[in-house]
C-alpha cells in the first residue's frame, strides 16, 4: 500500500496523463442516455386527464390504461352503497366538465366524506357503460374560502 | 358602508404583528445592503450595520412569532388565521401545529430557523460573515415579504396571518344571526374557532413541520457559501466552510421528511409512509440534491476535483428548495395531489424569488462586473416580464420563450464556472474512491432528476397546456429500483477505494469478503422473509452488502473507531432501510381480504370472457358484525368487532385480533381501538390505530359503520298472529325468526283487576343471535298496548290479547302479533394490514440519522482546525 502511494506522491501526473480508456466519458455517456430514457419515458406512455367521452375511445384500443376525469359529483341522482351486501362496492354518478354524465362504480368501501365533497378526480378505466374507479381523490371545500 | 364599531376585538396585538412584520422586512433589507456593500474593503465599516439591522431583524420575526402565537393561544377569532387554524378545545401542543398549519405560520417557522441559523453564521462565519449573511437577510426579505399582506394598486404583496376575519371574508358578517344582535357584535357568535384537522392532531405533526423546515432553512448555508465563492472569487475555498452545513442540511431535511411518513403511517388510513404524491415528492427532490452535493464537496475536499459540479450541485439545491415551494404553494399541483393547499394568489410571487436567487447567481459567474450586472438585468427583466406577461399571446409560446432563456443562461452559467475555475474534465482511475463517489452521485442526481420531471406534469401542463396525468405508484417504484440497487451497492464498496488510486488486490480482498458473507445472508433472509420473487433479489442482496460491507469496514480498516465511522454507518443505516423497505411493502399483507366478493362483479368481455382488469379488484374491507368472530387471512386470525364507545369527538371501535399458529393455538391476542371522529367542521374522518411487534405491525381502521347509513326507515311487513301459552315457541311469518313465550310479568293489578298491566317476556332467536321483546299490555279505562321493537333483529312483537280459561284461571293464553323487517345491526366495515419486519425500515432510519450526526460533529471539527491552520 505504501510502495502505491509513494508512486503517486512521486509522480503526480503520472495519473494525469493516462492515454486510452476515460471513465469520465462513460460516465458521461451513461448520464446523458439515462437522463435521455428519463424525458422519453416522460413522453411515452402515460395517463391522461380526459372526459369521459374520451376516456371511452380510449378503452377501445387500451382498456387497461389508466384515465383521470375531473368530475362533479351528481348527488341528486343517489348512490348505492349497501355494505351489508358488499362492503366492496360502492356507486354513484358524476358529471365530466363537459356535462357528461355517467355512472360510476368504486369496488371499495365508500370514502369518508363523500358527502361533503363536490369535486373529484377519477382515476380508473372507462368501461361498457359506466366508469370503474380505481382511486378518487376528493377536494374538501372549506367554509369562509374566496372561490 | 356604514362604519361599525366593532366590539370585543382585540386589535392592538394585530397592529403590533403587522408593524413588526414591515420592521422585519425592511431591516432585513438594509442588512442585506449593508452586509453587501461590506464585502468591498472600502465599506468595510458598513459590516457592523448589517450585523444591527440582522439582529433588529431577528428581533421583529421573533416578534412576530410570538404575536401570532398568543392570538391562536388567546383564541382570538376575530383574526382569521386563529378562526380558520385553531378552536378552543385543543390542548396547548396542538395549538403549536395551528400555528403552521397555514402557509402565514409556515413562512414564518421557515424565518424563524433563518434567523437562528443567520444568528449563528454571524458569530462563526469570519471572513465569510459579510457575503454569507447579504444572501441569508436577502432570504428573509423575500419570506418576509410573503408575510405583508399589503395591496399596491391590483398587486398583492404576500398574505398577512393577521388579517382580521372581517376583512379576509366579509360574508362572515352577512349572516342573519347577526341581524338580531348586530354585527358589532359579530364575536358573540364566532366564539370558536375551525379547528385544526383532525389528521393533523398527532404528536408527530407537532415536531415534523418545524424538523422539515429547519432543513429547507439550512440548504441555504451551503448555497451561500457557494454564491459568496462566486461572489467574492474564493471559488475554491468555499467547500471547507459548506461541507459540514450541507451535512446539516442533508441530517435535518432526512429526518423531517422521515418523520413525515412516519405521521402518515401512523395517522393516515392510505395504509403506507410514502405513496409518492407530489408533495412528498416535493420534499424529496431538494434531499436528493443536496445529499448529491454533499458527495461532492466531499470529493473536491480531498482531491480538488470537480469544482463546477460541486458548485452547481450545491447552488441548485437550493433552487430546488425554492421550486419545490412554489409547487407546493402556488396551486398549481391542483388535482394532482390529495393535500390540498389553498393557493393565496402568491404564485407571481414565489416565481419572482426562485428568478431573483437564478439570475443573481449566474450574473455573478460572469468574470467582469459589467457583463454580470448586464446579465442580470436583463435575465431578470424578460423573465418576469414573461411571468406577468401584458400582451395577449399565447401561453405556449411564452413557456418556450422562457424555458429556451432558463436553459441558455443555465448553460451560459456553467461554461461561464468552467472558465472561473479554469478546469476540463477531469480524468480518474478506475480504482479510485473519487470515480465511483462520482458514479454513486451521478446515480442519486438521475434519481432524483426523474422524480423532477414526473412530479413537475402538472407545471408543464400548465406551461404546455398539456393534459397528462400525474404516475402512479408502480411507476415510480419500478423506475426508482433500479436507482436504489445501484446506490446500495456503490454504498458497499465506495469506501474501500482510496483517493486518487488504490491496490486493487487490497480493494477486492475485503468486498469479495463482505459479498460473500451477503449473498449467503441473503439466502437466511429469502427463507425469513419469503421474497420469493427474482426481480427483488438484487435489492436485497444489495441491501444487505450495504450493511455488511459497511460494518466490515468499520471493524477492519477504521479498527472500531466509531468516531470516525459517521459514513459507514450512515451508508449500514441507509441498506437496512432498503431492506425494511422491500420486505415491508412487498409482502404487506392486506388481512381483511374478503375474497367471498372475489370475481362476483367481474365484466364480461365482448368474447365472453372474465375481464382480467376488474377481477384484479381489491377487495380490502371486511364486514364485522358486533360480537360476532370472522376468521380471516386463511384461517390464521380472527377478528371481532366488541364494542363502539364515544369519547366525543371520537367514536372507538373495539377490535380484537387473535392470531393462530399452525397448530391452532391462540399466538397472539390483543384489542386494536380505531377510531372515527366525526367533526362537525371538517367532516368524518378516520384514525387507524396500530400495534406494533418487532417483527411485525397489524395496521387498521374503519372504512364504514352501520351509524353512517342513512337506510329509511323500513316498514314493518309480514304479519302473523299465533296464539300461544307460557312456554309457547312460534315463528314469523317469513320463518326466519323463533320466537318462545318466557313469562308473563304484572306489573301493576288492582284487586278488581280494573287496572292490569302485564308485560311479557319473549325470546327472540334471529340469524343465531338472541333478544328478548317485551310487549305490553295495559288495560285501565280503555286498552293500550305497547309493542316492543327490536331492530337488531328487525322485528316488532305486539300482545294483542289475553284469554283467560275460564275454568282455569292459572291458564291464560296470549295473542301475539309479530312483523319483520331487515334487521339493523350494529357493524364496521374493517380494512387490516400486516406490514412484516417494517421495524428494519425504522431502525435503519435512525442508524442512518446516527451516522449523519457523527460525520457532522467530525466535520466541524474538520473544518475547524483547517481554518486554524490557514
Amino acid at each position: 500500500m505504501n510502495q502505491e502511494n509513494n508512486n503517486i506522491e512521486v509522480n503526480p501526473t503520472a495519473f494525469k496523463k493516462t492515454k486510452g480508456f476515460k471513465p469520465i466519458y462513460l460516465i458521461i455517456l451513461v448520464v446523458i442516455s439515462i437522463s435521455l430514457a428519463i424525458g422519453i419515458s416522460f413522453y411515452g406512455d402515460t395517463s391522461k386527464y380526459v372526459c369521459f367521452a374520451e376516456a371511452d375511445e380510449i378503452a377501445k384500443d387500451r382498456p387497461n390504461l389508466q384515465l383521470h376525469v375531473v368530475t362533479t359529483l351528481n348527488k341528486t341522482k343517489g348512490e348505492v352503497y349497501n355494505p351489508q351486501q358488499d362492503p366492496n362496492y360502492y356507486e354513484f354518478y358524476a358529471s365530466d366538465t363537459t356535462g357528461n354524465e355517467r355512472k360510476v362504480i368504486y369496488y371499495n368501501a365508500k370514502p369518508q366524506d363523500m358527502e361533503r365533497t363536490d369535486k373529484v378526480v377519477l382515476i380508473g378505466y372507462s368501461r361498457n357503460g359506466y366508469f370503474e374507479a380505481r382511486d378518487i381523490l376528493k377536494k374538501c371545500p372549506s367554509k369562509y374560502e374566496k372561490k | 358602508m356604514e362604519t361599525i364599531l366593532f366590539k370585543n376585538e382585540h386589535l392592538a396585538i394585530g397592529n403590533f404583528g403587522q408593524i413588526a412584520v414591515v420592521i422585519a422586512v425592511f431591516s432585513a433589507l438594509l442588512s442585506a445592503i449593508a452586509y453587501a456593500f461590506s464585502t468591498n474593503a472600502k465599506y468595510k465599516d458598513l459590516l457592523n450595520f448589517g450585523r444591527l439591522f440582522f439582529i433588529v431583524q431577528s428581533i421583529a420575526v421573533f416578534a412576530v412569532f410570538i404575536t401570532l402565537f398568543s392570538i391562536i393561544q388567546n383564541h382570538y377569532y376575530e383574526y382569521h388565521y386563529a378562526y380558520k387554524h385553531s378552536s378552543n378545545d385543543l390542548p396547548i401542543y396542538y395549538m403549536i401545529s395551528c400555528f403552521w398549519e397555514g402557509q402565514e405560520g409556515s413562512f414564518l417557522l421557515w424565518m424563524f430557523w433563518h434567523v437562528v441559523l443567520g444568528l449563528i453564521l454571524m458569530k462563526s462565519a469570519k471572513t465569510w460573515e459579510a457575503p454569507v449573511l447579504a444572501i441569508v437577510a436577502l432570504a428573509q426579505v423575500v419570506l418576509g415579504s410573503m408575510l405583508m399582506g399589503i395591496h399596491v394598486g391590483d398587486i398583492k404583496i404576500g398574505s398577512s396571518p393577521f388579517i382580521l376575519l372581517r376583512e379576509h371574508s366579509p360574508e362572515a358578517l352577512l349572516i342573519p344571526m347577526l341581524e338580531k344582535i348586530g354585527r358589532a357584535n359579530y364575536l358573540q357568535i364566532y366564539k370558536d374557532g375551525n379547528g385544526l384537522n383532525p389528521l393533523l392532531q398527532n404528536y408527530w405533526m407537532v415536531i415534523h413541520p418545524p424538523t422539515l423546515f429547519l432543513g429547507f432553512a439550512a440548504t441555504i448555508v451551503p448555497f451561500a457559501y457557494a454564491f459568496a465563492g462566486l461572489w467574492t472569487k474564493r471559488i475554491k475555498e468555499w467547500t471547507i466552510p459548506a461541507l459540514p452545513w450541507a451535512l446539516v442540511a442533508v441530517l435535518v431535511l432526512g429526518t423531517g421528511i422521515i418523520m413525515g411518513g412516519y405521521w402518515a403511517y401512523e395517522s393516515l388510513t392510505f395504509g403506507g409512509y410514502w405513496a409518492w404524491d407530489p408533495v412528498e415528492n416535493a420534499s424529496l427532490m431538494p434531499w436528493l440534491l443536496i445529499i448529491t452535493a454533499l458527495h461532492l464537496l466531499l470529493i473536491n475536499k480531498s482531491t480538488g476535483k470537480y469544482p463546477v459540479l460541486t458548485m452547481v450541485l450545491t447552488i441548485f439545491s437550493f433552487f430546488m428548495v425554492l421550486y419545490a415551494t412554489f409547487l407546493t404553494r402556488s396551486g398549481v399541483l391542483g388535482n394532482a395531489s390529495v393535500h390540498s393547499f389553498t393557493d393565496l394568489g402568491l404564485s407571481g410571487q414565489l416565481l419572482l424569488f426562485l428568478f431573483l436567487f437564478i439570475a443573481l447567481t449566474f450574473a455573478l459567474s460572469f468574470k467582469k462586473q459589467k457583463h454580470a450586472a448586464l446579465f442580470f438585468g436583463v435575465v431578470f427583466i424578460i423573465l418576469m416580464l414573461l411571468v406577468f406577461w401584458p400582451f395577449n399571446t399565447s401561453m405556449v409560446t411564452v413557456s418556450i420563450i422562457g424555458s429556451v432563456i432558463l436553459l441558455i443562461s443555465t448553460i451560459w452559467f456553467i461554461s461561464n464556472l468552467f472558465n472561473l475555475h479554469a478546469s476540463g474534465l477531469e480524468n480518474d482511475k478506475a480504482y479510485s474512491r473519487e470515480l465511483w463517489m462520482l458514479i454513486g452521485s451521478m446515480v442519486l442526481l438521475l434519481s432524483g432528476l426523474h422524480i423532477i420531471t414526473q412530479t413537475s406534469i402538472p407545471v408543464f401542463n400548465k406551461l404546455f397546456n398539456t393534459s397528462r396525468a400525474p404516475r402512479g405508484e408502480d411507476y415510480y417504484n419500478l423506475w426508482q429500483m433500479p436507482f436504489a440497487v445501484m446506490v446500495v451497492f456503490l454504498t458497499g464498496i465506495g469506501q474501500f477505494f482510496k483517493y486518487k488510486n488504490s491496490d486493487a488486490k487490497k480493494f477486492w480482498e475485503p468486498v469479495l469478503t463482505a459479498l460473500l458473507i451477503s449473498v449467503m445472508l441473503s439466502v437466511g433472509a429469502l427463507y425469513l422473509f419469503k421474497l420469493w420473487d427474482i426481480k427483488y433479489l438484487l435489492l436485497l442482496i444489495g441491501g444487505i452488502f450495504a450493511i455488511v460491507a459497511n460494518t466490515h469496514y468499520i471493524r477492519v480498516v477504521l479498527k472500531g473507531k466509531i468516531k470516525l465511522a459517521g459514513a459507514s454507518i450512515a451508508h449500514a443505516g441507509f441498506g437496512l432501510m432498503m431492506v425494511g423497505i422491500l420486505v415491508s411493502s412487498v409482502n404487506k399483507k392486506i388481512l381483511s381480504d374478503n375474497s367471498r366478493g372475489q370475481g362476483f362483479f367481474a365484466e364480461k368481455t365482448e368474447d365472453g370472457k372474465v375481464d382480467q382488469v376488474s377481477i384484479k379488484n381489491n377487495k380490502e374491507n371486511i364486514l364485522l358484525a358486533k360480537g360476532r368472530p370472522v376468521r380471516l387471512a386463511n384461517n390464521t386470525l380472527e377478528a371481532t368487532y366488541q364494542k363502539s364507545k364515544e369519547v366525543a369527538p371520537n367514536k372507538y371501535f373495539e377490535v380484537s385480533y387473535k392470531f393462530f399458529d399452525e397448530k391452532g393455538a391462540v399466538k397472539d391476542s390483543f384489542v386494536l381501538q380505531p377510531n372515527s371522529q366525526n367533526n362537525p367542521k371538517m367532516g368524518l374522518v378516520n384514525n387507524p390505530d396500530t400495534r406494533h411487534f418487532l417483527t411485525r405491525d397489524i395496521f387498521t381502521h374503519i372504512t364504514f359503520e352501520s351509524g353512517l347509513e342513512r337506510v329509511e326507515e323500513q316498514n314493518f311487513d309480514h304479519f302473523k298472529t299465533d296464539t300461544v301459552g307460557i312456554g309457547g315457541v312460534f315463528v314469523t311469518e317469513d320463518g326466519t325468526r323463533q320466537l318462545t313465550f318466557n313469562n308473563i310479568n304484572v306489573i301493576e293489578a288492582s284487586k278488581d283487576l280494573k287496572t292490569l298491566h302485564l308485560q311479557a317476556e319473549i325470546i327472540v332467536n334471529s340469524l343465531g343471535d338472541t333478544f328478548i321483546a317485551r310487549p305490553e299490555f295495559i288495560s285501565e279505562d280503555r286498552i293500550r298496548i305497547k309493542e316492543s321493537i327490536i331492530n337488531e333483529a328487525g322485528i316488532m312483537v305486539i300482545m294483542d290479547r289475553i284469554i283467560q280459561d275460564e275454568n282455569d284461571e292459572r291458564n291464560m293464553k296470549f295473542i301475539i302479533t309479530t312483523a319483520t323487517r331487515r334487521p339493523k345491526i350494529d357493524y364496521i366495515i374493517l380494512k387490516a394490514i400486516e406490514f412484516p419486519y417494517i421495524n428494519l425500515l425504522w431502525g435503519g432510519t435512525l442508524i442512518m440519522i446516527f451516522g449523519f450526526t457523527l460525520s457532522i460533529f467530525q466535520r466541524f471539527k474538520e473544518a475547524k482546525r483547517r481554518r486554524l491552520v490557514e
